[in-house]
């Protein structure tokens, strides 16, 4: 499969590739822990998926199978972009089946059914540092990181116990890494962060605007940060998915009228489809209303 | 019947097509030239240039006129171009002395070799709309030279080696540690702070124009003072050179337009040492005074630990400038708010209910009906 | 050295067929051999290799080395052939300082690797520390050790022979250190395998 953009496969050059794959090395070696990286200007805005595409353009192959989803949808705008963009630079595969996919990029959703070996799943970071929002100076969090310093973040989770009855962080949950660096999931809901423990993928996280890329690599422990009074919980729903029926999935509130109508549905529309069509039914599914 | 939302793709196809429509506006109109853009907007040429980091008169207009005239946009389209382009190597340093000045201003010594030289500026123009602009005068036949209209004086000695020969200013020094390293290349390696000089100045140059203005006017307000003094403004051209490795020697690749500012500021010294005055730097491609001048004054600003002076003003604070400075960076993730955050904002709307649920649970329910 | 090296010393070798696509193949070995410590994967390898060098350290060599990596290479390796192969196919320049390097090659033997000569990275950047590539004979047949750590599904056995002498206490020193210390990539003919300092080895 040749390209016909005139640019390089995967739009990066290879000068640029190879110092994105000696930085996602490094990550996988040293897990959880922020490589500082000279991020390219690309040809999307920063804040809209630069590092996540940066690390899938160093990591894809002509092999590969890609899936982008962005919200747990393959079909919102931004993810049928970048989609369209790696159709367009390097012609591999793309796909809508977590299952068919071997590299999967994403912002702020992990898909529902569980991931494999040898897949690898890429997040796209806006802001990578965990403890950028209790202490904006990076010259200060890289010590606190270097010092194993987390302090703060107990803190801040403390107060927020004491204040509102819970810790009041949904998503963008701080996990530890292989019992050593704080990281930030990616602003995924926290929802999502018990599938990042022991997780047979590859998590491979890019941050283009600030020039960072971290990783865990399969089976490594990930521990949401709580307190033996106050363990770590997810989000539960009363409702199940109105269109599949499931109860253990993360849920959209659609709003439907202005009277306060409202469904909620699965965030991972392939998950849904797959159950749908497995002859799954919710309450508000086409052959649940014949 | 809930039907998931679909359709991404066409829609974004539909929006790029409606974007073409309403960047050429109303078709009776004629289309605008990239030539008119470079020869008639030229300082929006410049700045493209400077904040976009690639000196290409052509494709800045190029850009200006798909961006539809949003210059941030149009810096964007230049970056993501320029970050294509194969590397050849560094260009020999600039020799500012050679400089073809075309306006040269000083605002410390009346007169000095070379003279005043208003050149081009809005300085001292009434902004009054000149609305004899509103006729469009028919294009000339031969070609118009602006430099070809003041007689250059040859020799423009630079004002602040007046100030180096007596000692009275520091020497412009290269970076402290230039005999232990290269030049750095943000472009080439990630940041990290604490920075150094070259580094900084790197960052300046593609820094926003308004960012840095807003900055350098807060120095003067009291924020960080440094007491500046606009030493000499120059803008002209200078011969860029290149020394290809098989070489062995420089050869000139061309002419361009700079900006250079170097202020004057706040001497330093002590009992022991002679009081020096102290400066800033200001660099851009084209007529970009403006922004030169701003970037001095935040080049200054933030050598403040050289000279043991507090930081405590924002312009001084080196990671916040520096962080904040590129406006595509910026524009990026401000602009990133308008992409889908549902996922995000079920996860806070699910908690806060839960909030509520609870003191709801707690409070004594008033239930008026049952108190009658 | 064979005859046919001493022959044509500047005979240039061949690098990657492709160098985009074969790049990103050795990559993508590389990836999983990081990604899951003690497994081996085989590698896309170039045309051609100086006959110092493994195929597979080679590969790696092309996939990741450039002008901004400086190179150690073990006396036993750095012969002309594999300088001008390494500085021609990949830029990079050599050095005779183990710290200063990204990347060094330790050749198959018995020399100790000496794994403290090399840069461990700092504190606040672990990250700078020096890949190292360590020539083996084969991933099986040596010593048996138990592999356990991010990458690996409960524990691993790995038995790599013609590792260098000392070499598995070595790495569990270089683990004690965490997250400072080197990463350590296994070549053997056509395959590599890693062993980063995250890798916890109990030596039976």
């Amino acid at each position: 499969m040749s390209t016909d953009t005139g640019y390089n496969f995967a739009y990066l050059d290879e000068q640029t590739k190879r110092m994105i794959r000696r930085a996602i090395l490094k990550a996988i070696a040293v897990p959880g822990y922020q490589v500082p990286f000279a991020s390219r200007e690309m040809p999307m805005p920063y804040g809209w998926g630069t590092g996540g595409v940066q690390v899938t353009a160093s990591v894809i192959t002509r092999d590969d199978t890609l899936k982008v989803i962005d919200q747990g949808s393959d079909d919102t705008t931004n993810a049928v972009s970048i989609r369209k963009f790696f159709a367009k630079t390097a012609g591999v595969a793309t796909t809508d089946r977590t299952t068919e996919a071997s590299v999967i990029q994403t912002r702020h959703r992990i898909p529902e059914t569980p991931l494999k070996a040898s897949q690898i799943i890429v997040y796209q970071v806006p802001i990578p540092e965990p403890l950028r929002f209790l202490e904006p100076r990076e010259t200060e969090t890289r010590r606190m990181h270097a010092l194993e310093d987390y302090g703060l973040m107990h803190v801040k989770l403390y107060e927020d116990i004491a204040r509102h009855g819970h810790i009041a962080t949904t998503y963008a949950y701080p996990v530890r890494v292989n019992d050593r660096y704080v990281s930030d999931p990616s602003p995924t809901p926290k929802f999502d962060n018990p599938k990042m423990d022991n997780c047979p993928a590859l998590q491979l996280f890019g941050a283009g605007r600030e020039k960072r890329i971290y990783a865990i690599p399969p089976y490594t422990k990930v521990q949401s940060l709580d307190f033996d009074d106050h363990p770590f919980e997810v989000q539960t729903w009363e409702q199940d998915c109105a269109l599949c029926g499931a109860d253990d999935t993360f849920l959209d509130e659609v709003i439907t009228d202005d009277r306060g109508g409202r469904m909620f549905v699965c965030s991972d529309s392939d998950y849904c489809r797959e159950r749908r069509d497995g002859g799954h039914v919710g309450a508000q599914s086409p052959e649940a209303a014949e | 019947m809930y039907v998931a939302v679909k359709g991404g793709e066409k829609a974004i196809d539909s929006a790029h097509r409606l974007l073409a429509e309403d960047r050429r506006g109303d078709r009776r109109v004629p289309e605008l030239g990239t030539d008119q853009i470079d020869a008639q907007l030229g300082r929006a040429v410049d700045r493209v240039m400077t904040e976009g980091a690639l000196h290409d008169r052509k494709l800045a207009a190029l850009a200006i006129k798909q961006a539809a005239g949003d210059l941030i946009e149009a810096i964007f389209l230049i970056r993501a171009y320029r970050t294509t382009l194969p590397r050849f190597g560094y260009s020999e340093p600039l020799n500012m002395r050679a400089l073809r000045a075309r306006r040269r201003i000083s605002a410390t010594f009346k007169d000095l070799p070379g003279g005043q030289v208003l050149g081009p500026t809005f300085d001292y123009t009434h902004r009054l709309l000149d609305f004899a602009l509103e006729d469009e005068q028919p294009a000339a036949e031969e070609p118009t030279d602006a430099s070809n209209v003041v007689e250059l004086p040859v020799d423009m000695p630079r004002v602040l080696e007046q100030l180096a020969r007596d000692g009275l200013i520091e020497e412009a020094t290269p970076p402290t540690n230039e005999d232990t390293r290269e030049v750095g290349d943000i472009t080439r390696t990630p940041r990290e702070f604490p920075a150094d000089r070259d580094e900084r100045l790197q960052s300046l140059v593609r820094g926003d124009e308004g960012f840095l203005l807003a900055l350098g006017y807060s120095t003067q307000r009291g924020y960080g003072r440094t007491h500046p003094f606009a030493g000499e403004i120059r803008v002209g051209e200078v011969t860029v050179e290149f020394e290809p490795e098989e070489l062995g020697f420089a050869i000139e690749l061309g002419d361009i337009t700079v900006t250079e500012c170097e202020m004057i500021n706040q001497f330093k010294g002590s009992a022991e040492h002679k009081p020096k005055f102290t400066r800033g730097y200001g660099l851009g491609f084209g007529h970009v005074e403006r922004k030169a001048m701003s970037m001095a004054l935040v080049d200054r600003s933030l050598r403040a630990d050289e000279f043991g002076e507090a930081r405590d003003a924002p312009a001084q604070d080196e990671e916040f400038v520096l962080s904040h400075a590129d406006n595509i960076e910026a524009t990026g993730f401000v602009e990133h708010l308008k992409l889908p955050h549902y996922v995000d904002f079920q996860s806070e709307l699910e908690l806060v209910r839960k909030m509520r649920a609870e003191i709801e649970a707690r409070q004594p329910d008033p239930k008026p009906e049952a108190a009658e | 050295m064979s005859a046919v090296d001493t022959l044509m010393p500047d005979m240039l070798l061949k690098g990657f067929d492709d160098p985009v696509d074969a790049g990103g193949r050795a990559f993508r070995a590389l990836l999983d051999a990081m990604a899951n410590p003690g497994t081996p994967f085989s590698i896309t390898c170039p045309a051609e290799h100086p006959a110092q060098l493994s195929d597979a350290a080679a590969a790696v060599l092309l996939t990741v080395s450039d002008y901004a990596t400086p190179v150690w290479l073990a006396d036993d390796i750095a012969s002309t052939d594999v300088q001008s192969y390494i500085r021609f196919h990949s830029a990079a320049p050599l050095t005779d300082d183990p710290a200063a390097a990204v990347f060094a090659v330790v050749a198959q033997g018995f020399e100790p690797l000496m794994a403290t000569r090399f840069n461990t990275g700092t504190e606040d950047y672990p990250d700078r520390s020096t890949t190292v590539i360590v020539e083996c004979a084969g991933f099986t047949g040596g010593t048996p050790v138990q592999l356990a750590g991010p990458g690996i599904e409960g524990t691993t056995r790995f038995a790599p022979h013609g590792v260098p002498l000392g070499f598995w206490e070595e790495m569990q020193m270089n683990n004690a250190g965490f997250p400072l210390g080197i990463d350590v990539i296994l070549t053997a003919p056509g395959h590599v395998c890693a062993i980063p300092r995250s890798t916890l080895i109990e030596v039976n």
